[in-house]
C-alpha cells in the first residue's frame, strides 16, 4: 500500500507552493484522523487561523456576525415574552368561559387581576422595541398581541355586551406601566381583526355553554353581535391572510345561527308552556 | 361599532392606496434591475465591452425613485413595506458588486453600496440596504463567479480562476463566522460550498495541464 502511495506522488505534476501546502495538510489530516485525533484538532486550529487570504473580509464578517447575533437575540427575547402573553391570555379566556356557570362579577374581577402580569410582559416587549423597528420585529410578537386582544375583547363583551374599541385595549397597558406613551408600540388593524376573529370562536363556545344552562336570550344577543361584526369587516379592505380567517368567523356565525334556530323550533313546540330549568338541578 | 368599522375602512383604504403607489414606483425601478442583470451577463461573453462605469450610469435614474419612496412612506413603516423593494435592491447590489469585483478584483463593502445607491446607513428609521440583503447579494456573487470562472477559461484567461478561488474561499470562511439561523441566508450559504467545489475543480484542471504561464 505504501508503494502505491509513492507511485501516485511520482506520477503527479509538481504543484504550486500554496496548493502543495494545502495538499499536504489534507494528507496529514487524513492520516492523523486515523492514528491521533488530538493532533488532528491542532491542525484544524492552524487551518482556521490561516484560512483567510484577505484579512479585511474576516473583520467584515466578524462585525456582521455580531450585528446578526444582536438582532437574533432581541428577536428571541421578544418571542419568549410573546409566548408568555399567549399562555396567560389563554388562561384568562378559559377563566372567562366559566362565567356561564359561575358568578359573572366574580369571574370578571378575577380576570382583571390575571391581566396584570400580561401588562408587565408587554412592558418587556416595549422596552425591547425602544429605538428599534416595530415592524422589523412585529412578526415575533403578533401572536401574543392577537391572543391578548381576544382575551380583553371577550372580557369586554361579558362586561358591556359590546365590541371593545382600540383605545380600551391600549390604555390599560399604558396605565399599568405608568408610561406617558407606548412609543412606537401600537395595535395594527390587522392584529385587531385577527384577534376579533378568534373572539367569534370563543363566543360560539360561550353561547353553547349558555344553552346548557337555559340562558337563551344570551345566545340571541351573541348571534346579533357576531353578525354585526362580520358584516362590518366585510366593508374593510383586508389582506388575504385575514380574509381566510374571516371565513372562520362566518363558520362560527353559522353555528350560532343554527343554535338559535334550534331554540326557536324547540320552543315553538310548546307555545303555551314556560320552559323552566333549575340551575341547581343541572349542577347536581 | 359602526363608527369603528367606518374608521377601519378609511384607514385600510389609505393603506391600500399607499401600496398601489409603491407598486407604481417599483415599476420604474424593476426595469433598471433587469437592465443591470442583462449587463452582467455580457461579462460572460468572449468579446466583453461592459464596464463598471456603465452600470453606475445606468442606476442614476433610480435615485429619484428611491427619494420618492422615502417621501411616500413614514420612516417607522419602512419595514412594513420593504418586501416591495427588497428583491430589486438586492439584485441591483449584486450586479454592482459583481461588476466591481471583475474589474478591480476587490469586494464592494456594504457602506459603499449604500452610498452608490443613495441609501442611508443602517439605523432605525432609515431607508437602507439591510445586512441580510447584502449577504444574499454575496451569495448571488458566489453563484455568478463560479460560472464566470468557466467562461474565463473559455476566453483563455487562466489567471483569474485562481483569484476567484481565493476570494470565494474567503467568502465561504467568512460566512462560517456567522451564527446563521435556519432562514434564507443559511440555505444560500449551504449552496455556496458547491460553487466553491466547481471553482476548485476549474483551478485543478488548469494546474494539472500547466496552463498558467510563468
Amino acid at each position: 500500500m505504501s508503494t502505491n502511495v509513492n507511485n501516485k506522488r511520482d506520477d503527479q505534476q509538481p504543484l504550486k507552493k500554496g496548493e502543495e501546502k494545502r495538499f499536504r495538510s489534507n494528507y496529514n489530516n487524513n492520516r492523523n484522523n486515523i492514528y491521533n485525533k488530538n493532533e488532528n484538532n491542532k491542525n484544524e486550529n492552524n487551518e482556521k487561523e490561516s484560512i483567510f487570504n484577505e484579512p479585511k473580509i474576516k473583520s467584515m464578517f466578524s462585525s456582521f456576525s455580531k450585528k446578526l447575533d444582536e438582532d437574533n437575540d432581541r428577536r428571541e427575547r421578544i418571542v419568549k415574552n410573546s409566548r408568555d402573553i399567549t399562555i396567560a391570555s389563554k388562561r384568562v379566556i378559559s377563566l372567562l368561559q366559566r362565567a356561564v356557570w359561575e358568578d359573572k362579577q366574580e369571574i370578571l374581577k378575577q380576570s382583571k387581576q390575571n391581566l396584570q402580569p400580561i401588562f408587565n410582559l408587554f412592558g418587556n416587549i416595549i422596552k425591547e422595541l425602544d429605538q428599534q423597528e416595530y415592524w422589523k420585529f412585529q412578526k415575533a410578537f403578533t401572536n401574543g398581541v392577537q391572543e391578548y386582544i381576544e382575551a380583553v375583547s371577550f372580557q369586554y363583551y361579558i362586561e358591556f355586551g359590546a365590541l371593545i374599541p382600540l383605545d380600551s385595549i391600549l390604555i390599560p397597558i399604558k396605565e399599568a406601566l405608568n408610561l406617558d406613551s407606548l412609543g412606537q408600540f401600537n395595535i395594527s388593524i390587522d392584529d385587531y381583526a385577527l384577534g376579533i376573529c378568534d373572539l367569534s370562536g370563543e363566543l360560539m363556545r360561550y353561547s353553547t355553554g349558555c344553552v346548557t344552562v337555559g340562558k337563551y336570550d344570551e345566545c340571541f344577543k351573541i348571534c346579533d353581535f357576531i353578525r354585526s361584526m362580520s358584516s362590518g369587516f366585510k366593508k374593510c379592505h383586508l389582506n388575504k391572510d385575514i380574509t381566510s380567517k374571516m371565513n372562520t368567523m362566518e363558520e362560527s356565525l353559522k353555528k350560532i345561527e343554527k343554535l338559535c334556530f334550534s331554540i326557536r323550533i324547540r320552543k315553538s313546540e310548546f307555545p303555551d308552556q314556560q320552559i323552566k330549568v333549575d340551575i341547581n338541578d343541572m349542577i347536581e | 361599532m359602526e363608527n369603528l368599522f367606518e374608521s377601519f375602512t378609511e384607514e385600510l383604504e389609505q393603506d391600500f392606496q399607499l401600496r398601489q403607489n409603491i407598486k407604481e414606483i417599483m415599476t420604474k425601478i424593476e426595469p433598471i434591475d433587469r437592465k443591470l442583470s442583462q449587463m452582467v451577463q455580457t461579462y460572460h461573453q468572449v468579446n466583453n465591452t461592459m464596464s463598471y462605469q456603465q452600470l453606475l450610469e445606468e442606476i442614476q435614474p433610480m435615485k429619484a425613485q428611491i427619494d420618492q419612496l422615502k417621501l411616500l412612506i413614514k420612516p417607522v413603516l419602512y419595514y412594513k413595506y420593504r418586501d416591495y423593494w427588497k428583491f430589486s435592491i438586492t439584485q441591483i447590489s449584486f450586479s454592482l458588486i459583481f461588476s466591481y469585483w471583475v474589474e478591480k478584483k476587490s469586494l464592494l463593502k456594504i457602506d459603499q453600496v449604500q452610498s452608490i445607491l443613495g441609501l442611508d446607513e443602517n439605523k432605525p428609521g432609515s431607508f437602507s440596504l439591510e445586512l441580510e440583503d447584502y449577504l444574499i447579494a454575496l451569495c448571488n456573487l458566489s453563484n455568478e463567479l463560479s460560472r464566470y470562472c468557466l467562461n474565463c477559461v473559455i476566453k483563455q484567461d487562466y489567471e483569474t480562476p485562481s483569484l476567484i478561488s481565493k476570494f470565494i474561499s474567503d467568502l465561504f470562511a467568512g460566512f462560517r463566522l456567522l451564527n446563521l439561523k435556519n432562514d434564507i441566508i443559511r440555505k444560500r450559504y449551504d449552496s455556496m460550498k458547491y460553487d466553491l467545489k466547481r471553482i476548485e475543480e476549474v483551478v485543478y484542471d488548469i494546474s494539472v495541464r500547466n496552463l498558467i504561464k510563468k
